[in-house]
């Protein structure tokens, strides 16, 4: 038994330095690192519980995929881009810093002073022995009480689908026979980020009806015309 | 199951690291003497008889080579970013089954690591986040090469994982269970199939979901043709343009073991594992079918290499969600719908 | 509802009839969009919109008197759930119509059959928050409804405020949602349910006999009231608010001012009234306070705006708070089921049913107003009675009624709100609604006043007016200016049926366990 506990502290404490870090962090990309750790620790809190199930999707789901797509973009943006990260704004981080306090003095005071246990549920050790196991007893739980939310939740999702599309779709390309063009080119130096000369030769040329670059932003993305009207950039290719 | 002491359990699992790490080595020569083959010319020779010890010397000659890193990489992560892709390759190995429990040296011995209920899962989960040490090397090295490999990467891989998580549901859902052990179980009874009975591998029942694995798995271990996050004709060697000597090892080692599980994994799944002629009465053949059948994968990938070329990046991402997806989830209806139909709820 | 419990009950579908239309109507707009023919689709997805709202409304009347839960407790078909229903529906036909010529010319863009398609899932998002019995339908209904309003409120991602207005509503909303979320998992942790009834019945063992408040209940539910407060946009959660509704395109602004917030006061009466009943004695001043604030900010920082849409995101503050008053007038029956201090409630969902009647009008008509080349700051409506006399009669018509103003529906809306903050022994907070929906008269009599007695632009100089036909949009505008004037002067079969809402309180009485 002891050694289970020492095991938790082992791992709660990983976990909430990690969660502190991902704060703590001027790196974008050593946060998303910091808050892996912290998602694995998470798993192994579970497993420690007896939700084995739970652990691996909590891995396959939250580290697996989000956090990497999360990374994806990460990737792609330099820190020092980022004129707002970690600087200024000292009075909103110091009310933030205030805010965080009070809220963790009043979860603290609410766990220690707590005397109202609730009613247990239906999911005791040997309930869940009975049905043969974690899994099963989560199965059994999704598939017939929570059956309406599970299916609302693939409304959600696809919801999450459209809205992605209707957001990044490009502009006309509803309209058949429609070309695409205005990618974001990854081919130069730094990436997007740099403001291009606005003389003869760069790499956009403002075709005729093609619409104007967004402007408002605050950086120019480096957008790549339609490839066959495309000015022969550096010679020799094409 | 039974359990058994711990300390029985830690030397079978250094006995398996072993054996893989070894069997990692032996991979490489395996696969040059077969490109060699396939390309008719002769592979390594020089080293030892055969060319045998030449895994061996790229061993030492990998350790003893000049550790470079670049300046503005990012140190911290450069260095830890090797190592994710190395444990969790090896991790995966920890569910795999290599039969049941013996009896051997007057004791009960378990021929596997631990038997988790989720054991299949497990695989899974660990297979991404071994995609992390890509993504971070890659991003590590300060790179555009290396930057563009593990974009790549990660696309490839996230997008992959969806197909061989879901082409495993049809397994799970005929086999009952998430754990490997199980699995393993449920193909070792009969089947009948009319005049023929022959053992419920399910190959033979989920023959859409091989499918669908194998091509998945492939991607997922970043192999040709799906080895795009390395393409040497366009970026140099993709995310580990940068890495030399010992910690290009490890993106050496995690590749090639992460090929061994899978092959493992895909073996215990859906040709049975273990089972075999014989294997009921003797253990050892059990070990000896379940190493053939993940040679046979093997030799599978290291045959794709040597015949098909790239694929291009937009080829790979309409295959995985244009047609791995749909038939995937197709599978998935079709054989809840046999199962429900068996159990007479459908309708 | 234990674990060996594999007798699986068959939903009885009759009881989610409307939710059930609007999600078949989502489906065949989403098949609609993809297959139909490219020259007529966007009517045809219009009036498959109108026609799946219009058969889920006409439903609604075979719900009625209905007190049950199917779903194992996960949906309640009660009272409560039709007078909801009926109000989101009602507002989201009449979104329908003010969208659909707008969205067709607005910006150049090519009118995109997702636009219904999201905001018919998010309507079927607030159904089901409308009809939860249970913590977690409560959530993900709120986000259903949610995630699809923060994308059609980017809708015109051209212009930087629409995306800039919909990346604050959608950064303060996901973290409301997470606040809600730990607040719902504390209020589990209390009760050991998810159940509404659950946590009523867990709660009031935990509570009976102490006159003190825990730490651990009161963390609960400051957490809910602070997560529900950021979706109905009550002070001091409302930062998003004034961004998002003049960011998004004007339809949006006028369907989020109604049908999210509807979801969100659906979930605060399912929680705190529903769930959280036996603490209503220490709520309810929270909620009073709350409201005060609200009205007070949202009408003085409106006064001084010349954006009319901004003005109308600072209003709609405002009626938050007005709302919220009718909540406060609540007071948990001793007994359950009886009508003691339920008036507080009825009032509240009669406003709201006049408020998008009234607040849809104000956005329809700078919709129309937009359509035909004009902008939406208080100059643009100069002289507009000259120029376009029944868009000024229309526009007259919903701000005096939003000001409150008898005979207009605004007027009844506002005197049953204060009726039941009265009979609750809020004089104050009565006074306060008085007070300050005198203030308020400046704004919305300016906006009259412009319209009446400014300078109409110079035609020769301003730009030729486009002339469009809006046929839907009409309608919607005869509809609304009608139903201001006439749902006020009718109004006592609707505070009727929404008397009925105390249903949702028996249900929780027949579980066993429960005193």
């Amino acid at each position: 038994m002891p050694w289970e506990v020492i095991i938790f502290y082992l791992i709660a404490g990983v976990a909430i330095l990690s969660a502190g870090g991902v704060v703590a962090a001027r790196n974008p990309v050593h946060s998303a690192v910091l808050l892996m750790v912290c998602f694995i620790q998470i798993a192994a809190v579970f497993v420690m519980l007896g939700a084995e199930f739970l652990a691996v999707i909590q891995i396959i789901v939250y580290t697996g995929a989000i956090l990497v797509l999360l990374l994806f973009v990460l990737m792609l943006v330099d820190p020092e881009d980022l004129p707002e990260f970690h600087t200024g704004r000292p009075v909103q981080r110091a009310i933030g810093a205030l805010l965080g306090l009070i809220l963790l003095l009043e979860v603290a005071a609410a766990v220690v002073t707590r005397t109202i246990t609730g009613r247990q549920g239906s999911a005791t050790l040997e309930n869940i022995e009975a049905v043969g196991g974690n899994t099963e007893a989560l199965g059994r739980q999704i598939y017939t009480e929570h059956l309406l939310a599970f299916e609302i939740v693939s409304m959600v999702l696809t919801i999450g689908i459209l809205g992605a599309i209707v957001l990044a779709m490009p502009e006309r390309l509803g309209v058949s026979g429609y070309r695409r063009r205005d990618t974001i080119s990854l081919g130069h130096p730094r990436g997007t980020d740099l403001a291009l000369p606005a003389t003869a030769g760069a790499p956009i040329r403002a075709t005729a009806g093609s619409k104007p670059e967004p402007a408002g932003i605050g950086r120019t993305l480096v957008m790549a015309g339609d490839p066959d009207e495309q000015p022969v950039v550096g010679g020799g290719r094409r | 199951m039974n359990d058994q002491p711990l300390w029985l359990t830690f030397i079978f699992a250094f006995l398996i690291m072993n054996v893989l790490l070894i069997g990692m080595a032996y991979m490489t020569y395996f696969e040059r003497k077969m490109l060699g083959a396939m390309q008719d010319r002769m592979g390594p020779t020089r080293t030892g008889p055969k060319g045998l010890l030449q895994p061996i010397a790229d061993g030492i000659k990998l350790l003893g080579k000049e550790d470079l890193i670049p300046r503005a990489a990012d140190k911290w992560v450069f260095f830890f970013a090797p190592l994710i892709v190395f444990v969790t390759a090896i991790v995966g190995a920890a569910v795999i089954p290599f039969g049941g429990t013996i009896n051997a040296f007057g004791r009960d011995l378990n021929l596997y690591i631990t038997d988790l209920n989720v054991g299949a899962l497990f695989v899974l989960a660990f297979s991404s986040i071994g995609v992390y040490g890509i993504i971070l090397g890659a991003w590590a090295s300060s790179n555009r090469y290396s930057l563009l490999g593990g974009l790549r990467a990660a696309a490839q891989v996230v997008s992959y994982e969806i197909i061989l998580g879901l082409s495993l549901v049809g397994v799970f859902m005929l086999a009952g269970s998430l754990s490997l052990r199980d699995i393993m179980l449920e193909q070792q009874t009969n089947l009948e199939l009319g005049p023929l009975t022959v053992k419920n591998w399910f190959i033979l029942s989920q023959p859409l979901a091989f499918i669908l694995f194998m091509i998945a798995a492939v991607a997922e271990t970043n192999r040709a043709p799906f080895d795009l996050p390395e393409a040497e004709s366009e970026l140099v060697s993709g995310f580990h343009t940068e890495y030399s000597a010992f910690r290009f090892s490890f993106y050496f080692l995690g590749e090639y073991i992460s090929m061994i599980v899978v092959s493992l994994f895909a073996a215990t799944l859906f040709l049975g594992g273990p089972s075999g002629p014989g294997s009921s009465d003797h253990w050892y053949l059990g070990i000896l079918y379940i190493l053939i059948k993940a040679i046979v994968f093997l030799f599978f990938y290291i045959w794709l290499r040597a015949t098909l070329p790239r694929f291009r990046y937009d080829q790979l991402m309409g295959l995985a969600w244009k047609v791995l997806l749909p038939l995937v989830i197709l599978n998935i209806v079709v054989t809840a719908a046999i199962r429900l139909a068996s159990d007479g709820l459908l309708f | 509802m234990d674990l060996f419990n594999l007798n699986f009950e068959h939903p009885d579908w009759a009881l989610i009839l409307p939710q059930l239309i609007v999600f078949l109507t989502a489906i065949a707009l989403v098949l609609g969009d993809a297959f139909l023919p490219e020259r007529s689709k966007f009517n045809a997805l219009t009036g498959i919109s109108l026609v799946g709202y219009g058969a889920a409304l006409a439903s609604l009347y075979w719900q009625r008197g209905k007190d049950d839960m199917t779903f194992q407790g996960s949906f309640r078909a009660d009272g409560l759930t039709v007078f909801l229903s009926l109000i989101i529906l009602i507002a989201a036909i009449l979104s329908v119509l003010v969208s659909a010529n707008y969205i067709e010319y607005f910006e150049d863009r090519v009118p995109l059959g997702e636009y219904y398609i999201l905001l018919a899932f998010s309507v079927v998002g607030a159904l089901l928050v409308a009809g939860a019995g249970d913590m977690i339908m409560i959530f993900i209904g709120l986000e259903l409804s949610s995630l699809a309003t923060y994308v059609l409120t980017a809708y015109a991602r051209r212009r930087v405020e629409s995306v800039e207005g919909a990346l604050k509503y959608f950064l303060l909303g996901i973290f409301a949602s997470a606040i809600l979320l730990y607040g719902m998992a504390w209020a589990y942790g209390l009760s050991g349910s998810t159940d509404l009834d659950g946590i009523r019945a867990g709660i009031s063992e935990a509570v009976a006999g102490s006159d003190y408040m825990e730490a651990s209940v009161l963390l609960a539910l400051l957490l809910l009231v602070v997560g529900l407060g950021f979706k109905i946009a009550a002070v001091p959660f409302h930062m998003w608010t004034p961004d998002a509704y003049e960011g998004a395109p004007t339809p949006v602004s006028a369907y989020m001012s109604v049908i999210p917030k509807a979801a969100g006061f659906a979930a605060l009466i399912r929680i705190l009234v529903q769930a959280l009943g036996p603490l209503s004695d220490d709520w309810t001043w929270l909620i009073a306070g709350l409201a005060l604030i609200t009205m007070a900010l949202g009408n003085f920082v409106a006064l001084s705006q010349r954006n009319v849409k901004r003005m109308l995101a600072y209003s709609s503050i405002a009626h938050t708070g007005y709302m919220m008053v009718g909540l406060a007038a609540y007071q948990d029956g001793s007994v359950l089921g009886s009508q003691l201090g339920a008036d507080g409630v009825t009032a509240l969902m009669y406003y709201m049913l006049a408020y998008a009647f009234m607040n849809i009008g104000a956005f329809a008509v700078l919709a129309w107003l937009q359509e035909r080349g004009k902008g939406v700051m208080l100059d643009d409506l100069s002289g507009l009675a000259g120029t376009h006399p029944l868009a000024a009669v229309s526009m007259a018509v919903f701000m005096i009624s939003l000001m409150g103003i008898p005979p207009l529906i605004g007027f009844y809306a506002k005197y049953y709100v204060i009726v039941a903050a009265i009979e609750a022994d809020m004089l104050w907070l009565a006074i306060a609604i008085v007070l300050m929906s005198a203030l308020s008269a400046y704004f919305y009599l300016r906006v009259v006043f412009v319209m009446y007695f400014g300078q109409a632009p110079d035609a020769s100089t301003s730009a030729p007016a486009r002339t469009v036909a809006t046929p839907l949009l009409n309608a919607a505008l005869v509809i609304m200016v009608v139903g201001n004037l006439a749902l006020g002067l009718f109004s006592q079969g609707i505070i009727d049926l929404g008397e009925e809402w105390n249903t949702a309180l028996t249900l929780a009485s027949n579980i066993p366990g429960v005193n």
